[in-house]
């Protein structure tokens, strides 16, 4: 929940969406539209900066970045293995 | 000539049933036979409803196949395809339905919340449910309607309606008739070989026109489509997956997408010895950029097309091979040899090669007007001098140029208050517009500003009542707003002013905002 959390502070603060904070955690933020491909850059760069992980290019893709949860559980996988 | 752009789907699949003709990477494909099948069988239900020759069709669904064989049903049907957003708010969706009249809306259960603005905007609109796993509420299903005779379609009748932005508030509808699309589709498949061979990218969004030339000029050879859905095309990596998974050889995109996948989708790495054309249209490329894609793609020939949604393409430049061209701005090209361009002074009257003026277009892709605003349609257009004795017109497309003696024009800019977000036309009025029904918004005004990484993107001057800004007024105004327009539209910046500055005559001063705009977005958020 902490890193959705943090995700949603972004979301809301930094990119200005538009209820961010109560966006639900598997709502497929980009094929709906809530977030747009430069703002999925920016929430890459967010979770490297905030959680200490890296992310790779090709590691920035629909499995990975497609909700709220599919995030949370990235970087869940990336902080245990790093 | 074929007389409409469905006989180009008759054709190839009578020449070819079995070819692939459109699929989604991962999910349904039908060949040529299937894909008049299924049409048939939506256009025969839109018929047996009622739905006649000259009507308007929406088409609400997410990219996919069942979306483009929707766009077919309902041209097969004899009306008029409207696309709609299915990422924009359902309040736009609401308004494009209720300005075109339109009759049946061809829709999908995912996009709902949409469904249902619409459908409260037109009463008696007939809802056919084609693509969704849930059922959609008081959709009708589409049906074997075999008794229903599909109409005969002419090149006079309207293929199809884009709605771009309108400065006075309201999308402006664009109506483009077959002859006009034919004319069109006809001179890309020739001039860019497109053949049965080729796979053809679906990349843009069915409501901007670019999307034409993906589905049409793939029909017209009888090549293979294949449609990236909404979510693909924002992650760079997907997009460039399906450039070389599906190997296309025919990539039609904005510029954006090509400059993100160079940068995050590893095109360098890839293998694309099947791509061999790619095309983009819709902004400026930058030309160092350009010259990066170059280097990777050297086996591909590049060609940047302009146009406006009024005369679709009009002019193209190919780019000539690596280390052979040293242009500062990448040119917008010669005409298309179905046109005419003329560049002309603010009365009107043509200037000489090197001038700057704007740019005028005649031939054979232009639309026909604006759905139901004559007024707008006339102004749009001017008669046409150089041959008096033809019932013919220029198009004004309201952009700056400067023609070389070779015949290449060099784009400047607009000369009015449009400009373009992610490759999407945005008239800052019609932003403006949603702003000033915005709470506590008493005078507003928006500039564009160019972020580092050259992407535009939009600051709102907002001035209201008191001093401050009202408690939580910013996001109250982005939400109201992202309840209105599509996300490209959206303000990423919002200055809160006492008052907007004014110029000596009491206008508001945009060059002020300009440069107010500038530094704000120069500073690192």
């Amino acid at each position: 929940m902490q890193v959705i959390d943090a995700i949603r502070r972004f979301l809301s603060q930094d990119l200005r969406i538009a209820d961010a904070q109560t966006l639900a955690p598997d709502l497929p933020l980009v094929q709906k539209g809530v977030i747009d491909s430069i703002e999925l850059m920016q929430v890459a760069a967010f979770v490297e900066k905030e959680f200490g992980i890296t992310v790779d290019e090709t590691e920035v893709v629909p499995s990975n970045f497609r909700s709220l949860s599919t995030m949370a559980a990235f970087v869940e996988r990336k902080r245990a293995t790093t | 000539m074929p007389l409409s752009l469905v006989a180009l789907l008759r054709r190839s699949a009578k020449e070819h049933p079995q070819r692939p003709a459109v699929s989604a990477p991962g999910g349904r494909a039908l060949d040529y036979a299937g894909l008049e099948r299924e049409s048939g069988r939506i256009a025969r239900s839109l018929i047996a409803a009622g739905v006649s020759r000259g009507d308007r069709v929406g088409i609400l669904i997410p990219k996919g196949v069942e979306a483009v064989t929707a766009v077919w049903g309902a041209m097969r049907a004899g009306a008029a395809y409207v696309p709609i957003d299915p990422t924009a708010p359902g309040a736009r969706a609401a308004v494009i339905a209720g300005n075109c009249g339109m009759a049946a809306l061809l829709a999908s259960s995912d996009v709902a919340g949409a469904v249902a603005a619409v459908r409260e905007a037109v009463p008696g609109l007939r809802v056919f449910q084609v693509h969704g796993a849930e059922p959609l509420a008081g959709a009708r299903a589409v049906e074997d309607a075999d008794a229903a005779v599909e109409p005969s379609v002419n090149t006079k009748d309207l293929a199809y309606i884009l709605y771009t932005s309108g400065s006075t508030g309201v999308p402006k509808g664009v109506m483009v008739s077959h002859a006009a699309a034919l004319s069109f589709v006809e001179w890309a498949v020739g001039r860019f070989g497109v053949s049965a061979d080729d796979v053809v990218s679906s990349h843009a969004p069915l409501h901007f026109d670019l999307s034409t030339f993906d589905l049409f000029a793939a029909a017209m050879a009888g090549a293979k489509l294949v449609v990236l859905d909404e979510e693909t095309v924002r992650f760079p990596m997907a997009a460039a997956d399906v450039m070389e998974q599906e190997r296309i050889s025919v990539w039609y995109s904005v510029p954006g997408a090509l400059r993100g996948m160079l940068r995050g989708g590893r095109l360098d790495k890839r293998d694309l010895r099947a791509l061999r054309t790619v095309l983009f249209a819709g902004e400026a490329y930058p030309a160092d950029e350009l010259r990066q894609l170059q280097s990777v793609l050297a086996h591909v020939a590049l060609f940047n097309l302009y146009g406006p949604t009024e005369t679709n393409v009009c002019t193209y430049w190919p780019v000539p091979p690596v280390g052979t061209w040293s242009e500062a701005q990448v040119p917008i090209g010669i005409d298309c040899e179905n046109d005419q361009g003329l560049v002309v002074d603010e009365e009107l009257r043509p200037v000489p090669d090197g001038t700057a003026g704007e740019l005028l277009m005649r031939g054979g892709t232009l639309m026909e007007g604006y759905w139901g605003d004559p007024e707008r349609t006339k102004a749009g257009f001017v008669p046409n001098a150089l041959y008096p004795h033809l019932q013919d017109r220029f198009y004004r497309t309201g952009d700056l140029v400067t023609r070389r003696p070779d015949g290449v024009y060099a784009f400047h800019g607009r000369r009015d208050h449009m400009v373009k977000v992610r490759g999407y036309r945005v008239e800052l009025g019609e932003v403006e517009a949603a702003l000033h029904r915005g709470p506590g918004v008493v005078e507003a005004a928006v500039a564009p500003a160019t972020r580092a990484e050259g992407e535009t993107e939009l600051v709102a001057f907002v001035a209201g009542l008191g001093e401050d800004p009202p408690a939580d007024g910013v996001r109250a105004l982005k939400r109201h707003l992202a309840g209105l327009l599509p996300k490209y539209m959206v303000p990423s910046e919002f200055v809160w002013l006492r008052r907007l500055p004014t110029t000596s005559t009491g206008k508001v001063d945009r060059q002020a905002l300009l440069s107010a705009a500038r530094d704000l977005t120069r500073r690192e958020r």
